[in-house]
């Protein structure tokens, strides 16, 4: 196993593990939130056996000595401290979607503005942005007005059968059409009730997201509606701010990384990785292209989001040269592009990256990766000793496996809160899975049970 | 499941050999399509690019009395990735070096990792290049001749692949199984007085099923 780690890294996951093991459940920020909450639904149980690991904390909490904001609201005039800070203009931040199906805010713009056609190009990529000042119409000046219109239909319908609203493929190997069906009908109107809860919560507020307090942490780990996601994680990840404090800044790098002198090593790793981002997902589903001699072939050309995912990643590899481009962060680019335009995406990247990940996690040496892999073994040695003896046959565990298990949304999620979520989700993935991964012959084999998408049914144990 | 066939396959007569098996080369150039078509038989023209790595087995019948077992790790091809390589190919029994026939650049990486393997990995390791996307035929650029003259040299069996048309590659997989020293390993296995498919008694598990009962 990997260990050599800066001294820097080191103190600091070995203090934090110290807290962890010290962690008493009375100090934890999670129980705190979890005895305010209204009630208890079957969960993943994350109390794992006797503490949880909650300490393991590296960002601000949610916890805040804000007073409720139910006090607040009767508060005449009330408005959030954040309104000093950001000036909040009409138009910088659109208002939520209406209610009903949630269509995604770049697609319904693409649809309605005046697209021009294009080679798709460097040349042309440059010439057309040369002439655009604001950020957010790039992605619709680039878009063909003339290529496949039928497909871009088919996406307002997020509700169609054999995709979730995030355009998705539902797999039905696990369960059945009905049961997604049934399920959805059950849940709709919790859905909706908590997006009703949000909405109030947000005109409490004259209409901006509260200061991070525990009620909200509450509402965070309930479930954002997915038409404020986007909105809540720009705000609460401090990717805000950090945006507003550089207000230009993406622009010039998308214009630099368009920049046809521009030799940079990490374009050519990013191309090939565009096209392999959620392939199976409507929106970055390739189209089939036919060429001159009526031969077809399969293109991302004149995918707007892969686009969007071009722009991010490159102008990300400017911006962070040490890391330059690393694989998988496309998937959390892509992530990202599903809940909010490319400049917030590229924001939201640069936070996760730099503030709430380890340092080194993307760089050449994986530096990061290599130390929360061990830290996760740590956790898995103290607090399920029995599969770790199992895994101890030689193997050495890999958290990006459990990363790609994890639902993606808790991943994303994850950054409104730390780190530490990655690995209370990588344990409870283990806890979850304890008897198929003590079952297995050879030790080897644990890794197909964690990297099974089943290993998530969470039924199979409540 | 992949592995869904295997204890099916354990409980035939004869004799299971398992393999540790590590595909290696640069990234895009097919590793995961072809393990997918050796696994699943399947190809998908859309397929993730692969993170960190992935497990998967595949059992293969030689003859009546001879099953292998390839127990399969499938690694991220980004440079970066290089770093933990060895925790995938320490151990390894085999290995298959894929570089993608339209790719200049990708033979010469072939050719490193295979100097790596040489230099780091298990001495006895089998090791396979196998030229992808022969499908490809009007965008290839590295001759089927320089990479098999290379191969020749270099004491590696060689296939021209394309996990799309599912050409050569079983014969891939069976070909390194075949190559490997199995009378040796059977030899050796003997002496130990312990079959290759067992490994030993685990001391946890009885005590593991019986935690889950109480």
């Amino acid at each position: 196993m990997p260990t050599e780690a800066s001294t820097s890294r080191d103190s600091y996951y070995s203090s934090l593990f110290d807290e962890y093991i010290t962690a008493s459940p009375r100090e934890s920020t999670w129980s705190h939130s979890t005895v305010n909450s209204v009630k208890r639904r079957p969960s993943l149980n994350l109390h794992l056996r006797d503490t949880s690991i909650s300490s393991l904390k590296r960002q601000p909490s949610f916890d805040c000595p804000t007073p409720a904001l139910s006090s607040l609201k009767n508060a005449p005039n009330y408005s959030s401290p954040l309104n000093s800070v950001f000036h909040y203009t009409n138009g910088v931040y659109s208002p939520p979607p209406p209610p009903g199906p949630y269509v995604f805010t770049h697609y319904s713009s693409y649809n309605n503005s005046e697209t021009k056609n294009s080679n798709n190009g460097i040349e042309e990529r440059t010439n057309g942005l040369t002439n655009l000042s604001p950020i957010h119409s790039i992605s619709r000046q680039q878009i063909p007005s003339n290529v496949h219109p039928g497909s871009v239909k088919v996406q307002h319908d997020p509700y169609a059968n054999d995709r979730d609203q995030y355009g998705f493929k539902r797999s039905y190997q696990w369960i059945s059409n009905k049961e997604y069906i049934d399920f959805e009908a059950s849940y709709s109107h919790i859905l909706q009730r908590r997006k009703l809860k949000w909405e109030a919560v947000l005109n409490e507020n004259g209409g901006l997201i509260p200061s991070k307090c525990s009620k909200m942490k509450r509402y965070v780990r309930k479930g954002i509606p997915p038409s404020l996601r986007g909105r809540v994680w720009f705000h609460y990840s401090g990717a805000e701010a950090k945006m507003k404090s550089h207000s230009d800044l993406y622009q010039q790098l998308v214009l630099k990384a368009q920049d046809p002198r521009l030799e940079n090593e990490n374009f050519e790793v990013i191309e090939r990785d565009l096209h392999r981002t959620f392939p199976e997902n409507i929106k970055f589903k390739s189209t089939i292209v036919s060429d001159d001699n009526n031969s077809q072939t399969l293109s991302t050309d004149n995918v707007p989001i892969i686009q969007s995912l071009r722009r991010v990643l490159t102008a990300f590899s400017l911006y962070s040269p040490n890391i330059g481009y690393c694989q998988s962060l496309n998937y959390i680019v892509g992530i990202l592009l599903l809940f909010m335009e490319e400049e917030k995406a590229f924001w939201m990247l640069v936070t996760i990256v730099h503030d709430y990940l380890p340092e080194n996690m993307y760089d050449v040496t994986m530096e990061g990766s290599n130390v929360d892999q061990a830290v996760l073994m740590s956790l898995i040695m103290r607090k399920m000793p029995e599969i770790w003896n199992k895994m101890n046959g030689g193997v050495n565990y890999d958290i990006e496996k459990s990363d790609g298990n994890m639902p993606t949304i808790t991943l994303v999620t994850s950054h409104c809160e730390g780190n530490k979520i990655l690995f209370r989700v990588a344990l409870a993935i283990f806890r979850l899975n304890e008897e198929k991964i003590m079952a297995v012959d050879d030790p080897m084999e644990i890794f197909q049970v964690v990297q099974d998408p089943c290993c998530l049914n969470i039924s199979s144990r409540v | 499941m992949s592995a869904s066939g295997n204890r099916h396959n354990s409980q035939a007569p004869g004799k299971l050999f398992q393999f540790k098996l590590v595909l290696l080369g640069e990234s895009a150039v097919g590793k995961s399509s072809l393990v997918l078509r050796f696994v699943k038989d399947q190809f998908d023209d859309y397929r993730e690019s692969t993170i960190g790595a992935a497990f998967l087995t595949q059992t293969i019948a030689l003859d009546e009395n001879t099953t292998v077992k390839f127990e399969i790790w499938d690694t991220a091809g980004q440079e970066r990735y290089k770093s933990l390589a060895p925790m995938y190919y320490r151990n390894a029994n085999c290995a298959v070096v894929v570089y993608d026939i339209t790719q200049p650049s990708s033979l010469e990486k072939a050719k490193s990792w295979v100097n790596e393997l040489k230099r780091q990995a298990d001495p006895n390791i089998v090791i396979a290049l196998a030229g992808n996307k022969s499908d490809l035929s009007e965008r290839r650029v590295i001759d089927t001749e320089t990479a098999q003259n290379y191969a020749a040299d270099a004491g590696l069996l060689f296939f021209e692949t394309s996990a799309k048309k599912s050409t050569n590659v079983n014969e891939l997989f069976t070909s390194i199984a075949r190559k490997m020293p199995l009378d040796q390993l059977a030899a050796n296995s003997r002496a130990r007085g312990n079959n290759l498919n067992q490994r030993g008694v685990d001391l946890n598990r009885p005590v593991a099923q019986n935690a889950c009962s109480c």
